[in-house]
């Protein structure tokens, strides 16, 4: 019944972190990406670190919200730092035992990966924490539009992620309807061995694309009612505009990125 | 078996931006056999009240009984629950996935490993109670009409042999015909198995037609609880609770303002045709 609104992760606030225009979130949160893998140093660690807080501080977005997205990553997290920290080969060890070498190098290369993973999750969820789905598949839309002049169908693509987007909660709710309709039947997903918890996943996945494809039949008839063409260009309910918040951003960017380049050898 | 809610309340997300309260520090009794009209306007609580009955969902705060006993209480019976109190959703029809009718009524009793035998004689009992013919039993239940493909979700149920049924809009988006058909099917189910009979709907008519007592629910609320005369003899109320009364009330409200001479304690079409019928005859005379 609620999931519709708590789908995803966004999370509904009033700061000038919600208020930028999708794109230059989505540009600088690339950029950001690409630039959390320029910095070496210690102090260049620090530095982009503290950018990312500013901005999670400014976005009034629960600490613990943004934590959250690190859950998904936990197991990739512990992974890569013991890799990093048994594989990384050295002159020297600290411990020597049998195959297990654990290097002075090696414990600062995983504490640095582990660190650029946190940030590089970090960074994305703040994006789709605060930005909604459709306005992110506008900004995607956008940046995709050159591709039109080669022959990419830029507007339908976005126009299918658009729809999905909208459907995923939909679906979710039916999904939700259908384990509690065949819970009131007698099933139980919860119990058992695993090959009956895969045979339980009939009666659910069975119903569900059954009203997937009814769904999307009648969308489909729905929307050529309304004569939607794909090639004919159409304007925006909500156009995209820069606003003054957003100049300023662009500017932090620009800053940024020499910033940490200067730093990453301090 | 009587089902009782105590002090029944239910936060969607709790604890989070989006928690929502669906029902608030309800508490009801339904005795053994009775036949249960729950109406309320859409996002009063009444879906979310139903799911508590057979342990779907967990109140946030206060306790479900079924037959005395906290249903909540011992999370390994939460099968045996919800074979005893049988909850037919909305749109049933969804939740259809086996190859043949026969197959998906099967599909409760085969999960409880039913013997064989026993599971045969409730599945045929189950489809004979919901009207559907040995002839169906070999169908795929996707090339059935709407009507009937409903039918065979309410027999999935019945085969459990619940002692409570709670049916959520089981006329919702059929054509008259098959309205009627469900509706004259719950009554024939009730009076051959004796059950418990919890019915949701929007439509007045339904429940003045079928129900003994009428359960209002408003924004998570019991507003109005009492007989059908109760409940639809206080419009005001009910209008209060974006709710009116059966069609055939406002039409003998309407005689007895011009003057008729009759009574407006009908609530069903039959019975408003037998009271005019009456008058007529009786101006006659």
């Amino acid at each position: 019944m609620n999931t519709r609104i708590s789908f995803g992760q966004f999370y509904p606030a009033d700061s000038y972190i919600h208020k930028l225009d999708p794109r230059v979130k989505l540009v600088s949160v690339f950029i950001y990406i690409v630039m959390i893998f320029a910095v070496e140093s210690v102090p260049s660690y620090f530095f982009v670190m503290s950018c990312l807080f500013v901005a999670m501080y400014a976005s009034h977005v629960p600490f613990r919200f943004v934590m959250r997205g690190l859950r998904a990553i936990w197991f990739m997290m512990f992974f890569t730092v013991a890799l990093n920290i048994f594989f990384t080969p050295s002159d020297e060890y600290l411990v020597h035992f049998y195959f297990i070498k654990i290097s002075a190098d090696g414990l600062v290369f995983a504490a640095k990966m582990a660190v650029r993973l946190f940030l590089l999750v970090t960074a994305s969820s703040l994006l789709t924490l605060t930005t909604t789905p459709l306005s992110l598949s506008d900004a995607i839309e956008f940046l995709l539009k050159p591709l039109a002049k080669i022959g990419f169908p830029a507007a339908e693509v976005a126009m299918m992620m658009t729809i999905s987007l909208r459907f995923i909660p939909t679906l979710m709710d039916e999904t939700d309807k259908i384990i509690k309709a065949q819970k009131a039947r007698g099933a139980d997903f919860e119990t058992g061995s695993i090959m009956k918890r895969v045979q339980m996943l009939v009666p659910i996945l069975v119903p569900l694309f059954v009203s997937a494809f009814r769904r999307a039949e009648e969308l489909a008839t729905a929307m050529e009612a309304r004569c939607y063409r794909p090639e004919s260009p159409r304007t925006k309910m909500k156009a995209l505009k820069f606003e003054r918040i957003d100049y300023i951003a662009v500017v932090c960017v620009i800053v940024f990125i020499p910033l940490v380049i200067v730093s990453r050898n301090l | 078996m009587s089902i009782e809610l105590q002090n029944v309340t239910y936060t969607y997300n709790a604890g989070t931006v989006f928690a929502k309260t669906a029902i608030d520090d309800v508490s009801l009794t339904i005795s053994p056999g009775e036949f249960v009209g729950l109406i309320g306007h859409t996002g009063s609580g009444k879906s979310t009240l139903i799911q508590h009955l057979n342990a779907l969902l967990t109140p946030t705060a206060g306790r479900v009984l079924l037959g005395g006993e906290d249903i909540n209480a011992d999370k390994s019976k939460l099968r045996a629950v919800r074979q005893r109190v049988g909850l037919v959703f909305q749109y049933p029809e969804h939740q259809l996935f086996e190859v043949s009718v026969y197959k998906e009524v099967a599909f409760g009793l085969k999960l409880m490993q039913t013997p064989h035998m026993e599971a045969d004689s409730r599945i045929r009992d189950a489809l004979s109670a919901v009207g559907l013919s040995e002839d169906y039993y070999e169908k795929s239940p996707f090339e059935l009409s709407g009507g009937e493909m409903r039918r065979v979700a309410i027999a999935g149920v019945l085969a459990m042999n619940p002692s409570v049924l709670i049916l959520d809009e089981p006329t919702a988006g059929l054509d008259p015909r098959g309205r009627d058909k469900i509706l004259s099917q719950i009554k024939y189910m009730r009076e051959l198995l004796g059950i418990t009979v919890i019915l949701v709907s929007h439509s007045m008519e339904d429940i003045a037609k079928l129900a003994e007592r009428i359960i209002v629910m408003h924004n998570g609320k019991i507003a109005l609880n009492g007989t059908v005369s109760e409940v639809f003899s206080q419009a005001d109320k009910l209008a209060e609770c974006n709710l009116t009364v059966p069609q055939s009330t406002i039409l003998m409200k309407e005689l007895a303002a011009n003057g008729w001479d009759i009574s407006t304690d009908v609530y069903t079409t039959s019975a408003a045709r037998d009271t005019i019928t009456a008058a007529v005859k009786g101006d006659e005379k």
